[in-house]
């Protein structure tokens, strides 16, 4: 006696989704699906960019009040916040990239930082204190390997006139320059409290 | 005997054996020319104090609060600043005439297992030694004050010679004073204190709860921010006697010593103090003190006259290398005689020098020897790593790391119209801005 063909129920989960997806449509025309897919593939990228950008706005980071209280008041009393100029730069401007695949592994890494509020590592503002150096010399350091990238969306050296800056500034920039020194080795601290220990002192202990 | 050359004339200052120096510990005796000297520029600051550097005025007043340091905006900007700012202008509101605006320091260091020694070398601006201070004068009915410094207003109105001794001075700290290694002596420099904006003078001093002390001078002095309360560091927000001697305690104070040369040279010593609330000097007694009631403006000594030719000097003795500059108890004094026909124009020093009664933690610089030759200091100098006096003194170890910071006084000038370095870090073996070089 011959065994009985299996039926579709008898097969397992993944299977029974691979029959279903490989099956031709005897009910849907091909344009429809065509057209139905575009749709729902334009509204699944939108969503994905939606929540990127909405990651990316002042209001989302600061919605968290070890944010909103420490760095975000910091950068209030500064130049990137209020200017002659009116431009304004906010949270994302210097801690996300602008291209898609570095803000792609940002966010991803930006996770980590929620799974810490979460299970309580940095979850006040005493806390984040208590991390600030730590937290400061991670940006830093990361901010010094792209060659401070993310200053680089507002500033650069061709479009800087040295001759308008102040004569401590065009000095220290031409000696910038001739040491390849990036934007973030002298101006840590521009628009954040600088942490305790920063710098420590010559010991002589 | 030792004879130390000061302005091109020997002057006998005291022997080897009460000096109490060993041939390997004299500074004198190290072969300076085998270690290379760090150039540095002092720069001349006028009234970039504190307050200042904080204030609406600096660009960099944020950086200033926030501990940045003052060469990352300033890194080589000496000549720039000093010659700009000794011109006049908002951070100097009463220039002096002629004033240089830098002085180049050739700055040498060396160490064996329990001295620092240390060699500097700089060119004056007056052609002769400012070996001169607190002179009175004989005007025929009495003794009076002759000549101050520069910025006195009788010698700015030609009343009186600019006459005030040329300083060399060390600030020293070992990372107990926050911010010292970025900020340097500026954080010493405050609103208030002599020759600055609202100065304060007499009264407000004596009455504040702190400075009503015997202890303290009638004006403010160099002071720490950190003994203040508020964010300015103002002179009168003190925090409690308590609180001041606990930061002392923890060694939050800085070492501050200052070759002078008519005060301290004269007898090959540098006088040893120290800047918290105040700029105080160290316990025990300085190689100088008074020579005079300053009550009855009566000397207390005069000059032997069979060592020194004289009783007293004359105006034209004054910058003459063959004369000496000062009294000095133990080696040209003797007891000062109201009728010994004293004429008119006749000069004594206000200040009598004594090595042998400076005692204790003021008087740990005991080696110290300047002299200078074609409108050029030399000037070399020990300092025990372990002086003993942890309470007013910075212990050094060799292998350690710390920061100087370097001031001239330099023309006949007092106060903040001296020439200063930014903070230098100094290894005592090891690599530093400045490398002590260690002594085989």
């Amino acid at each position: 006696m011959s065994e009985p063909d299996k039926r579709p129920s008898d097969k397992g989960l993944i299977a029974r989704v691979w029959s279903f997806v490989a099956r031709p449509s005897a009910r849907f025309s091909l344009g429809a699906l065509i057209v139905a897919g575009g749709i729902l593939g334009v509204m699944s990228w939108g969503a994905f960019n939606w929540s990127m950008e909405l990651s990316n706005t002042e209001t989302f980071c600061i919605s968290c009040h070890e944010m909103r209280n420490t760095v975000y008041k910091e950068l209030q009393e500064t130049v990137h916040f209020t200017n002659r100029t009116g431009v304004r730069a906010t949270c994302s401007d210097c801690h996300v990239p602008k291209e898609w695949h570095y803000k792609l592994v940002r966010k991803i890494q930006a996770t980590n930082e929620l799974f810490h509020k979460i299970i309580g590592t940095i979850d006040t503002p005493e806390k984040f204190e208590q991390q600030r150096l730590a937290l400061a010399n991670h940006v830093w350091e990361s901010m010094k390997a792209t060659n401070s990238r993310e200053c680089r969306n507002c500033h650069s050296k061709e479009s800087m006139d040295l001759a308008k800056q102040s004569r401590p500034a065009q000095r220290m920039h031409k000696l910038a320059a001739e040491r390849g020194k990036t934007c973030i080795e002298c101006h840590q601290g521009i628009a954040h409290n600088l942490p305790i220990g920063w710098n420590a002192p010559a010991a002589g202990q | 005997m030792r004879h130390v050359v000061m302005g091109g004339a020997s002057v006998v200052l005291w022997t080897a054996s009460l000096c109490g120096l060993a041939l390997a510990a004299d500074p004198q005796a190290i072969d300076w020319s085998n270690i290379a000297p760090k150039s540095l520029t002092l720069f001349y600051p006028g009234e970039s104090t504190y307050d200042w550097l904080v204030g609406l005025e600096h660009k960099g007043a944020k950086q200033i609060r926030q501990g940045k340091a003052c060469i990352s905006c300033h890194e080589s900007d000496e000549s720039d600043l000093g010659n700009t700012i000794v011109k006049g202008g908002r951070v100097e509101p009463t220039p002096i005439a002629g004033k240089n605006g830098v002085i180049a320091v050739a700055v040498q260091a060396a160490h064996d297992a329990e001295y620092l020694y240390f060699r500097f070398q700089w060119k004056t601006n007056l052609n002769r030694e400012g070996r001169m201070h607190d002179y009175v004068r004989f005007d025929g009915k009495g003794w009076k004050w002759y000549g101050h410094d520069r910025n006195d207003k009788s010698v700015r109105a030609g009343q009186q010679p600019p006459l005030y001794e040329d300083r060399f001075s060390i600030m020293l700290d070992d990372g107990k004073v926050p911010r010292f290694a970025q900020q340097g002596c500026w954080l010493t420099c405050h609103n208030g204190m002599r020759d600055t904006r609202n100065q304060v003078v007499g009264d407000p001093v004596k009455k504040h709860p702190i400075f009503s002390e015997a202890k303290y001078d009638a004006d403010i002095r160099k002071y720490l921010a950190s003994t203040r309360t508020d964010v300015n560091a103002s002179w009168d927000k003190t925090k409690t006697k308590d609180e001041i001697a606990k930061i002392k305690a923890a060694g939050g104070f800085l070492d501050l010593m200052q070759w002078r040369a008519n005060r301290s040279g004269p007898v090959a010593m540098a006088d040893d103090g120290y800047v918290l609330e105040y700029r105080n000097f160290d316990d025990g007694k300085n190689p100088f003190s008074w020579n005079l009631d300053r009550r009855t403006m009566t000397p207390l000594y005069m000059f032997d006259a069979a060592k020194v030719g004289a009783r007293a000097l004359r105006v034209e003795d004054i910058g003459n290398p063959a004369k000496p500059g000062a009294i000095i108890k133990e080696v040209n004094a003797v007891k000062y005689d109201p009728n010994a026909g004293w004429q008119v124009g006749d000069i004594l020093p206000g200040r009598l020098l004594s090595r042998i009664d400076a005692t204790s933690s003021a008087a740990d610089n005991d080696a110290v020897f300047g002299s200078w030759k074609d409108s050029t200091y030399t000037l070399v100098w020990r300092r025990k790593l372990d002086t003993g006096h942890p309470g007013d003194d910075k212990i050094m170890k060799v292998g350690g790391t710390y920061t100087v910071a370097f001031a001239i006084h330099d023309d006949n000038v007092t106060t903040r119209f001296h020439h200063v370095s930014f903070p230098q870090s100094l290894g005592i073996g090891v690599d530093a801005d400045i490398k002590a070089v260690t002594l085989k």
